[in-house]
């Protein structure tokens, strides 16, 4: 797995349990970290840690619902994997149309968790890395000229030199300086990689 | 003096003293001091002679009153009626009475009774008349009194809701209310002289009829309740029946008021019917809720157990983990184990704190009181209920709400076995008898379609239910609490439909043994 930070998130009021689920998913060598409540799991999270949330949907304080809802108010994009017992379901529901990523009903086979788990890490991983190279974009892009982006975006249009060129009424030479700039500071090594890097930059910031 | 130019002649005071004074002395003494008031009238009508008392009836001078035209002093509207008989009196008439009234001078009316003899005169009319006025008003207004008392008593008896009647000795009619009327569709004329078989059918006319003897027969009032047809159905009157005296203090006839207490009977049981629903309710809802609690108690270390024994697993399986590190989540499993057994045990604790009250008691009388309270269902849906209830049988020993509630269940699923038959095949039986020696064994029978061979395994399984919205408590409940009891609850296949059967142990010698 990617990220050495990569950690699963464990919030029930039930010691025994949460014990028994660290227990159970460090098995598969995950890092696991335990939370009494909510509010507990809230003040400690570092929303840069990757990973995901194992919680129960009905807890004594704040419930998995509300967890949920402080969760997207706040723009954290974790995903949760909502615990339900037999009669939760409809509790488990609303935390799903509220943006969990999956709710399990308890009983359940260990393996259904722990895939379920993997599943949401990949894909939280994989939401990291498009952030990442979303921000990365932003940030190299940032650093081209007004004239660089110009050239850059006749380029990434399918422009050869010579159009290019004629159209902004410079040489053919000097847009070929530029060309080289914009290919060093967005450090990609040919047009298709530039057009990626383009489609990156008219997207927004991406989050952690 | 005034009157005399209009009522009177002249020369009518001389012929009034004349005449007095042809009367002998004592005698005119008796007239003018008589306590009633009399006068002395001619051939017309006019007065000749008065006394003192009618010049204190009328609140006049004898001057006025003498020689005037009596009839100057009657009621306008009953001058006519006096006229009438003076004129067509005859020399024989000794005594004539006529029903009027004078008006005193002040204007006030006086009832009065006029009695009027005639004073033979030559030919057949009378010379004149002597007349007695009697003044009635007392006796008038003692009359009216009785009216509006009979008239305030008619209006209550005929406007209570109440049935009223009164029957001679011989059980015939003598008086009934205007609600009797209503009710039973007859008229007091249509009533006269009949008796109740004229009226009822005979099953409820015997009954009439026999209460009225025992009140005849003792003299004293009874309270019963009677059943009476209605034209929607038979209806229940507690009735309060009385004797009526004559003078010789010999009951003459019974009296009786009936009260139609049909509704109220149906609100007292819908009552205690929903009471009971509510308890049972009641007692499944806790259930329930304990179930609830209990699955959620005995769950949260169930799946601690599950996620440490699967992570051993695991481990053992990849040779993971360290033989330390297993051994202490092993140890885990079994402390949770053993929390799920604590919940276990406290849950039983809690559910022996509802003991039983066990006393003796006659099985007979449960099963009428569950029967009470079921009645109503089996009526709705059409189920016709036999009791064969053993009157000899020893008590036993038992809770009589958990025993009837044993009962309201097998009558309830007798009856719900039998809703998909027609419903001249609804019959359920109730039977007591004596089991062993021992015990008493009560059956409840219906006449379903019976129970399947693979339902038969599983119907006294908890959760086990056929019903769409059963619980699947019922059955397993009942035979929990009879075998409580010390009996058996079992079923038997019937030709037609089946039999549910407990016992319950006969109370020994000695008194409760358990509690």
């Amino acid at each position: 797995m990617g990220d050495p930070r990569t950690t699963v998130f464990v919030v029930d009021d039930d010691k025994a349990v949460r014990n028994s689920l660290r227990w159970l998913i460090e098995s598969v060598g995950l890092a696991v970290e335990t939370f009494g409540s909510a509010r507990e799991f809230l003040s400690a999270y570092d929303p840069e840690c990757p990973g995901c949330l194992v919680a129960d949907v009905r807890m004594p304080g704040m419930s998995g619902v509300e967890l949920q809802a402080v969760l997207v108010e706040r723009s954290v994009q974790i995903p949760v994997i909502f615990i339900s017992g037999h009669g939760d379901v409809p509790m488990a529901v609303r935390a799903m149309k509220a943006g969990a990523e999956d709710f399990i009903e308890k009983p359940y086979s260990d393996q259904l968790l722990l895939d379920r788990i993997q599943q949401v890490i990949r894909v939280d991983a994989e939401r990291r890395r498009e952030a990442r190279r979303r921000n990365e974009a932003h940030e190299r892009y940032g650093l081209l000229t007004a004239r660089e982006r110009q050239v850059m975006d006749l380029v990434v249009d399918g422009r050869a030199n010579k159009q290019i060129a004629s159209q902004l009424n410079l040489s053919q030479k000097t847009i070929e300086v530029h060309r080289s700039q914009v290919m060093k500071k967005l450090q990609v090594q040919n047009v298709p990689d530039l057009v990626r890097i383009a489609g990156l930059v008219a997207g927004p910031l991406g989050k952690p | 003096m005034q009157d005399r130019s209009i009522g009177g002649t002249d020369g009518a005071a001389p012929a009034a003293r004349e005449l007095r004074l042809a009367i002998p002395r004592d005698d005119r003494d008796l007239f003018e001091n008589a306590p009633g008031a009399y006068f002395v009238a001619d051939a017309e009508g006019r007065v000749r002679a008065a006394n003192r008392a009618l010049a204190d009836l009328l609140g006049r001078a004898l001057s006025e009153i003498e020689g005037a035209p009596f009839a100057r002093f009657v009621v306008g509207a009953d001058r006519e009626k006096l006229g009438l008989l003076l004129e067509n009196s005859r020399s024989d008439d000794l005594t004539l009475r006529c029903d009027s009234a004078v008006v005193h001078a002040n204007g006030t009316e006086i009832p009065i009774v006029a009695l009027v003899s005639a004073i033979p005169g030559e030919g057949p009319r009378p010379s004149g008349f002597r007349i007695l006025l009697v003044d009635v008003s007392a006796h008038r207004t003692a009359e009216r009194e009785l009216h509006r008392r009979e008239e305030m008593l008619r209006s209550l008896i005929d406007n209570t809701t109440a049935v009223i009647y009164a029957k001679a000795a011989d059980g015939r009619y003598i008086f009934v209310n205007t609600q009797f009327e209503k009710l039973f569709g007859v008229t007091r004329e249509e009533l006269r002289g009949k008796t109740d078989h004229d009226i009822f059918p005979k099953e409820n006319a015997d009954v009439f009829r026999a209460n009225d003897i025992e009140v005849l027969q003792s003299g004293r009032p009874i309270e019963s309740e009677e059943v009476a047809p209605h034209s929607d159905g038979a209806h229940t009157y507690i009735s309060l029946k009385f004797p009526l005296f004559d003078a010789q203090g010999v009951p003459y006839a019974c009296c009786g008021i009936s009260t139609d207490i049909t509704e109220r009977i149906r609100v007292r049981s819908a009552e205690r019917r929903h009471q009971a629903e509510l308890a049972h309710a009641w007692r499944l809802a806790t259930v329930g809720e304990m179930a609830s609690i209990l699955a959620h108690e005995i769950n949260q270390p169930l799946f601690a157990i599950v996620n440490y024994a699967k992570g051993c697993v695991r481990r053992l399986r990849s040779g993971s983990g360290d033989t330390s590190e297993i051994l202490e989540a092993m140890e885990i499993v079994a402390s949770q184990a053993e929390r799920a057994g604590e919940i276990v045990r406290r849950l039983r604790a809690f559910v022996r704190k509802e003991e039983p009250v066990r006393r003796p008691v006659d099985v007979s009388d449960v099963v009428k009181e569950s029967v009470a309270l079921e009645e109503f269902e089996m009526t709705q849906n059409g189920v016709r209920l036999d009791l064969d209830l053993d009157g000899s049988l020893p008590r036993v020993l038992a809770d009589t709400i958990q025993i009837e509630q044993v009962l309201l269940n097998l009558m309830r699923n007798a009856v719900e076995a039998m809703l998909n038959e027609p419903v001249r095949d609804r019959a359920m039986s109730i039977s007591t008898a004596m089991g062993d020696s021992s015990s008493v064994i009560i059956t409840v029978r219906d006449a379903g379609r019976g129970i399947s061979e693979d339902i038969a395994k599983r119907v006294f399984e908890s959760f086990f239910t056929t019903k769409p919205r059963g619980m699947g408590l019922g059955l397993a409940i009942s035979r929990s609490i009879v075998e409580a009891h010390g009996g058996r609850l079992w079923f038997e296949p019937l030709p037609k439909g089946t039999a549910f059967r407990f016992t319950l142990p006969v109370e020994t010698e000695g008194g409760p043994t358990n509690g």
